[in-house]
């Protein structure tokens, strides 16, 4: 009870008259800077954070929550719209929001990643407040051991999403893992496959690689249809407004996803470094496993249930990064480490002590985040008429639009041509793939998720010495190891079953 | 047995060869696994590299004598616009290379007319400089003309 | 008749970008005076310790009025940072190009090779800050001596800690201690990664500087055990003994954070640059908005006194690699 009572403090805190154009005029920001390609959660708030200097504190950091959650909301508007998604988590979004895009509901596909982004992000933040403290403290038991376990179960229910077959889908992994591992080694500080370049000293920066490879190999499709004259745009129907509302069945089919995908990515979310990316996908791979058969259309073609658990689960990581974040002190992805700077910033040390010693702002600062969902919900809402206008644009015109955004999102990601030069390789070898039967979203999240597996790894090893017994030894690597056994063993037993069965 | 060959089988080959390289450097140069510390710089890619190196053995041998790859010839203005870019991009710089290559692309190959080609690079021209150059203070490169004046 | 003003408005655009790039003041007087604008190269990403100083210099410096030219600051972390190193060190306009560095940077640039500070000018230090070892309340060991007495039993201790600098201060410390088969290092991508380890029992001892820690001793989940310092800390840090009380020789590699210039810079721009980033860090706004928030205290050094210190650390940096 004490809990919900703070908690109406903070909303008084946070419900000024001043406080709510804060949140507003940050959430607007958020928006548009999310929504831009290449500039993506981390850069959005890490150039926004200096607007919130010019006010007293406690409005700057309602200003900041704002602006890290209505970041969370735009990056899904460019994936769905344009297929380019702005940042990792965004790629999961594009596979099912593009698809429904391209079936001639736009406004729907922004509808539900709406809805779903603020369901998922409403259980994070009950979460957050109930048990915040007590899981952030649970994740601390998450060490290399157990993160390699969880990243391993990531790695390979990849295969999932892979169609009929599976060997294209490993192949595509490997690259992307291998990919991962140019540059510096960050467990012993060795320089690895830089063949003598010092461009690649720091690796491949994943933001243009994305853009590469799923915003610009679709340029190719688009140039041909635009010279056959088979479509005049990518939606060639006229969108009217009442469209774009969901029906009964079609918010049913959203809402359960997105209460499974919440809950599961506020708990990834909890753990240290393990980031909204592999929520996300988690989620989605989960989602594929739960809703098989039941769905209208197969996930990957358009089907509500997969962009709903992706948003979803995104938008829980993202407010359950928070617990760690204010309860321990420890940022959980690169955005909330800028989030920690900005709250450093204004003389606010979370950590074990905050609670205690500021509980008006700590509170001020979660309660801000609901109301910051709520205005998000309501600002992307109202956009959704505007925005579904851009899927009407003529190819010719969505062509040139679209490379240039390529090039200049690609660019800003580290203000060099370095980002535009992996961008096109990006671009040339997606649509290579495709015309190969290479599937490039096993490329990229196992990117993604790879140097998180790696590192892990190393580290389990050097911890303990080279004994191959903890991942044996601790209960929770236990759980994931059985999970990882039945994912593999289960689909090959079956293989055997069947072939056996028709063998008779 | 050549004519069977294609595009597919080309890639497996590329990235069975790529494989080889990490696995190569993985086992040999950066370290695989030493007593003390356990697996070095090289272990994990050269595991990778050893899975890539197998699976597209499997894949190369399944590609053999499956269909032709075709590239489609209208990927060339996609090749031709991306060198366009680059090019003026070094003299003048990319933003003013890229609305070039805008205006072009509308008036030469979408054969809008100037009216409209110049509305619409306007209005997309400026949201873009708006946002990443006046607000985001994105650093743009200038090119070699800029800095000889 | 439209279509001139139509096209005058695109060749405005185009011409904006020049002048965006060409902006700045002509010099009016016989002292030294910057031509155009100043490049500020930073070699990591929005938002990181670096970028916040710079961010912090700059906005000081103009704000002010100590530096008239607009400030532009390029965030660069392409190849682990050395591509901005590298722009910098032949950088054409030498007077007016700077670039955020720090100890840590220093000990990347060492280690990926290439450049060496032969190549820049030092300017300044601004900041200095040292680190110190700590351990978990609840963990196995509760002061350094125990630790010590257990490696001697054979025991191998975990010790984790960030890539740069704090790497470097571990392994100067087991050179002193004799312990390089005993202590495992471990590398974390920050020192709050490194904490949130050791606040799990995942390392036995992590090497953080003060501030990172500062909340977490105060809270009492985590005891500093030992000083890498010539002398004790203040509280809540001067629990810990430095390592000359314990019987040994004291080892610092003191991580500074400051500014370097080109190779070809003006000696007058030098003097500039430094008269320049001492006055910032005289003011108020530097000791409240960046030395308090990170427990620092000023520690200004000139081009002389930063260039030996630089130079003693890449000493160090290059005798490890």
């Amino acid at each position: 009870m004490e809990t919900l009572s703070m908690l109406a403090e903070g909303f008084s805190v946070a419900m000024s008259f001043q406080n709510i154009l804060a949140a507003l005029a940050g959430g607007i920001l958020g928006l548009i800077v999310g929504a831009m390609p290449g500039i993506g959660s981390l850069a959005g708030c890490a150039l926004l954070l200096p607007l919130t200097f010019h006010f007293d504190p406690t409005t700057a950091i309602i200003m900041l929550g704002s602006i890290y959650y209505a970041n969370m909301f735009g990056g899904a508007f460019s994936a769905i719209l344009i297929n380019i998604p702005g940042d990792a988590p965004a790629i999961m979004t594009a596979l099912d929001g593009f698809a429904m895009t391209k079936k001639g509901h736009p406004g729907k596909a922004l509808f539900i990643s709406n809805y779903s982004s603020f369901v998922g992000g409403l259980i994070g933040m009950i979460i957050l407040v109930f048990l915040g403290p007590a899981l952030a403290s649970f994740g601390l038991n998450f060490g290399p051991s157990e993160m390699t376990m969880l990243m391993l179960v990531a790695m390979t229910s990849i295969s999932w999403l892979v169609g009929e077959n599976p060997i294209t889908g490993i192949i595509a992994s490997c690259l992307g893992m291998m990919i991962s591992t140019l540059g510096v080694d960050i467990v012993s500080g060795q320089i690895r496959y830089n063949f003598g370049s010092i461009w690649l000293l720091g690796g491949i920066n994943f933001i243009p690689l994305v853009i590469g490879f799923i915003g610009m190999t679709q340029l190719f499709d688009l140039v041909k249809q635009d010279m056959s004259g088979e479509k005049l745009s990518y939606v060639d129907a006229k969108i009217r407004f009442r469209d774009t509302l969901l029906t009964k069945d079609e918010l049913k089919r959203a809402t359960r996803p997105s209460i499974t995908a919440g809950l599961m990515g506020t708990f990834v979310g909890f753990l240290p470094g393990a980031g909204a990316t592999a929520a996300s996908f988690l989620a989605y791979a989960a989602e594929k496993k739960i809703s098989n058969g039941k769905t209208l259309v197969p996930l990957g073609e358009g089907a509500i249930e997969g962009l709903a658990a992706s948003e979803s689960a995104n938008n829980g990581a993202a407010a359950g990064a928070f617990g760690p974040l204010l309860a321990l002190g420890i940022p959980g992805s690169g955005t909330t480490a800028v989030l920690l700077g900005g709250l450093m910033m204004w003389g606010l040390n979370p950590g074990p002590m905050l609670f205690s010693t500021n509980p008006d702002f700590a509170w001020g600062l979660i309660a801000s985040l609901f109301i910051s969902n709520i205005l998000s919900l309501a600002i992307s809402l109202g956009c959704i008429p505007w925005l579904q206008k851009i899927v009407r644009v003529p190819i010719g015109v969505m062509i040139p639009s679209i490379l240039m955004i390529c090039f200049i999102g690609a660019y800003s990601t580290s203000n060099s041509m370095f980002g535009v030069v992996i961008m096109l390789i990006g671009g040339f070898l997606g649509y290579i793939f495709s015309k190969c039967g290479l599937p490039t979203a096993p490329l990229l999240l196992a990117f993604v998720l790879s140097s998180t597996l790696e590192t892990n790894l190393r580290r389990a090893f050097l911890t303990s010495h080279g004994n191959i017994a903890m991942f044996l030894e601790r209960p929770i690597t236990d759980v994931f190891l059985a999970i990882f056994l039945i994912m593999v063993l289960v689909p090959v037993g079956r293989a055997i079953y069947k072939k056996a069965k028709n063998n008779k | 047995m050549l004519n069977k060959l294609n595009w597919r089988c080309v890639l497996y080959i590329l990235t069975a060869i790529l494989g080889i390289i990490w696995v190569v450097l993985g086992f040999g140069t950066y370290g695989f696994w030493s007593a003390e510390e356990g697996p070095g710089a090289g272990f994990f890619p050269a595991i990778v590299g050893c899975v890539l190196v197998f699976f597209s053995i499997v894949e190369f041998i399944k590609s053999i004598g499956s269909d032709a790859v075709k590239f489609d010839k209208e990927a060339l203005y996609l090749v031709a616009s991306v060198a366009g870019i680059l090019i003026l991009n070094f003299f003048i710089g990319l933003f003013p290379a890229l609305v070039i290559y805008y205006v072009a692309w509308l008036k030469f190959v979408e054969k809008y007319p100037w009216k409209k080609v110049i509305l619409i690079t306007i209005f997309y021209g400026g949201i873009m400089y708006g946002v990443f150059s006046l607000w985001l203070q994105v650093p743009f490169p200038t090119g070699i003309l800029l800095s000889w004046l | 008749m439209k279509k001139n003003i139509i096209l005058t408005v695109l060749v405005f655009l185009l011409a904006a970008t020049a002048v965006f790039a060409q902006g700045g003041k002509e010099a009016d007087d016989g002292q030294f005076h910057i031509k155009g604008n100043v490049d500020f190269y930073v070699s990591s990403s929005s938002g990181g310790g670096s970028d916040i100083i710079t961010r912090t210099i700059t906005d000081i410096a103009s704000k002010n009025g100590i530096v008239d030219a607009p400030f532009i600051v390029y965030n660069q972390p392409d190849g682990n940072g050395q591509i901005s190193r590298r722009t910098v060190s032949t950088a054409r306009n030498a007077d007016s190009t700077l670039l955020c560095f720090s100890s840590g940077d220093l000990t990347a640039m060492i280690q990926n090779g290439g450049l060496t500070l032969d190549d820049f000018r030092p300017l300044v230090i601004l900041a200095a800050d040292k680190h110190l070892c700590f351990v978990n309340a609840e963990g196995k060991y509760s002061s350094f001596e125990e630790i010590m007495e257990a490696v001697k039993n054979g025991q191998k201790i975990n010790v984790g800690g960030t890539m740069s600098d704090e790497r470097v201060v571990f392994n100067m410390l087991c050179e002193e201690l004799g312990t390089k088969d005993s202590f495992t290092y471990i590398t974390y991508g920050s020192a709050s990664e490194s904490i949130a380890a050791l606040l799990g029992n995942h390392v036995d001892i992590a090497i953080s500087k003060p501030a990172a820690a500062n909340q977490y001793v105060i809270a009492g989940d985590i005891i500093p055990v030992l000083a890498l310092s010539t002398t004790r800390f203040g509280a809540p840090f001067d629990t810990a003994p430095t390592l000359s009380e314990l019987g040994y020789n004291d080892v610092e590699y003191p991580m500074w954070r400051g500014v370097i210039g080109a190779k070809n810079m003006s000696d007058e721009a030098v003097a500039f640059w430094a008269d320049a980033f001492k006055k910032v860090s005289e003011t108020e706004e530097w000791q409240k908005n960046y030395l308090e928030r990170n427990l620092l205290v000023s520690q200004y050094m000139g081009p002389e006194e930063a260039s030996a210190v630089m130079y003693e650390a890449q000493a160090a940096a290059q005798a490890q690699n």
